[in-house]
């Protein structure tokens, strides 16, 4: 389950603390398409703090496109398919591209190259399969 | 309607739609002036926090809001009507917390309410019931037995059973326990108005981390004036404290300049809106301020 860590006495409004880590969930993974977000009044008692900074929220990611308001049920994540994807992807190319150059200066095989990228990717997951961990 | 009669009408009659507005008010007790040209708005639904030092002006601020002290020049207007002539309609949307309320300790806390209550047309006993329940008031007690944060928190309902549309707070939860003031906040957040849209609220606390959790404006009085007036978002995106070794000279955006008797340097409240931050020497530190920092950088 998706939960917020809101600091009122940070320096940050708390509408962007909100903003901002809704955003950092989606593009990490941790929200999907699909998931619902509590309702506006659910956060604000949850958190003690004042419904308008939350509604504030919702309203921007929801002209970023990354919520959807749903008539008296809260709000819905939705992913972009298919920007989310290309973007992260872009991402990831510059660092593809250097290993491709270094594998083939090293007169690596491609089916080795793939094999140890394959290694890699399995032993940097940190819960394997990219769950959530529980924490204090 | 051209535009010369509207500002007519808005300096006679108040900008319509604003469910507070203080234009030039000021209040003097004899010689003395204890507000001084204090001009300020709210639309409806917004939530002030009033800080201050003890002694600043808030209470009187207040209550000159309310109409319980005259201006000597100026005019205070709560949805649109002349404080000194609050008419019975606006009266009846009204809810006040007094810093030290007056209350009758021979009566039961539910007789109180009903008192009270009754008053307004729109009263239920019921609603009353749920307000007490939320805030853990003994109904059946004796006033006069209620400990200070009970007699607080039967403040709070007597403001607030009659589902004002605006109310006022004078420091509602100095005698509160972290508990109780969670209660209280989140009671504020659930208030049904009579109008059936967010009530307009003013809370004058020294709990600033309370604070920082409900307004969407503050209101910083020093000295009976206007300190500083913002929303809650601009002022933590605007405002910063700046830790130079050379005070730039005087300029607008330069709210606060003060001299640290220790190391000689100057911290400084500066408005980046307005600042020009090339007036600072490269070696100056600049960051962002939370409200208690804030607080402390205006009047520390």
């Amino acid at each position: 389950m998706f939960r917020l860590e809101l600091q009122p006495s940070s320096a940050t409004p708390l509408y962007r603390q909100i903003v901002e880590q809704v955003t950092r969930a989606v593009a990490a993974g941790a929200l999907h398409d699909g998931d619902d977000l509590p309702s506006v009044r659910a956060v604000a008692q949850d958190y003690v703090i004042n419904p308008m900074t939350v509604s504030k929220a919702y309203s921007l990611l929801e002209t970023q496109g990354l919520l959807e308001r749903r008539r008296g049920m809260g709000m819905r994540v939705r992913v972009p398919a298919t920007s989310g994807g290309t973007d992260r992807l872009a991402l990831l190319q510059p660092a593809l591209d250097h290993a491709a150059r270094v594998s083939r200066q090293l007169g690596i095989s491609a089916d080795d190259a793939l094999a140890a990228f394959q290694r890699t990717l399995a032993s940097s997951a940190p819960g394997g399969d990219g769950q959530e961990t529980p924490h204090e | 309607m051209n535009e010369a009669t509207s500002t007519v009408d808005q300096v006679a009659n108040g900008v319509p739609g604003l469910a507070v507005e203080a234009n030039h008010l000021c209040v003097r007790y004899g010689p003395v002036t204890v507000l001084d040209d204090i001009s300020f708005a709210l639309a409806p639904g917004s939530v002030l926090g009033l800080v201050g030092r003890n002694g600043a002006g808030k209470t009187t601020l207040l209550r000159a809001l309310l109409g319980l002290l005259p201006p000597a020049t100026g005019v205070a207007r709560l949805m649109g009507c002349d404080s000194r002539q609050l008419t019975d309609e606006v009266r009846v949307r009204l809810g006040y917390v007094a810093q030290s309320p007056e209350l009758y300790n021979w009566l039961k806390v539910r007789e109180q309410l009903a008192l009270f209550g009754q008053l307004y047309p729109s009263w239920s006993e019921r609603h009353t019931q749920e307000l007490s329940a939320r805030l853990d008031l003994p109904e059946d007690m004796r006033v006069g037995k209620l400990s200070p944060g009970e007699r607080q928190r039967l403040a709070i309902v007597l403001a607030m059973q009659h589902r004002p549309d605006l109310l006022i707070f004078d420091e509602p939860v100095a005698s509160l326990d972290p508990i109780g003031r969670r209660d209280f906040l989140r009671l504020l957040f659930e208030h049904e108005t009579l109008s059936q849209s967010s009530a307009t609220t003013i809370i004058s606390s020294h709990l600033l981390e309370d604070l920082e959790r409900v307004v969407t404006h503050l209101l910083f009085l020093d000295a009976g004036r206007v300190q500083l007036f913002g929303t809650r978002d601009e002022l933590a995106e605007h405002m910063r404290e700046v830790i130079t070794p050379v005070l730039p000279a005087s300029q607008p955006g330069l709210l606060r300049s003060k001299r640290d008797a220790e190391d000689g340097t100057w911290r400084l409240v500066v408005d980046e809106r307005s600042f020009d931050v090339k007036a600072l020497p490269p070696t100056a530190m600049r960051r962002s301020l939370g409200l208690s920092d804030l607080f402390v950088a205006l009047n520390g």
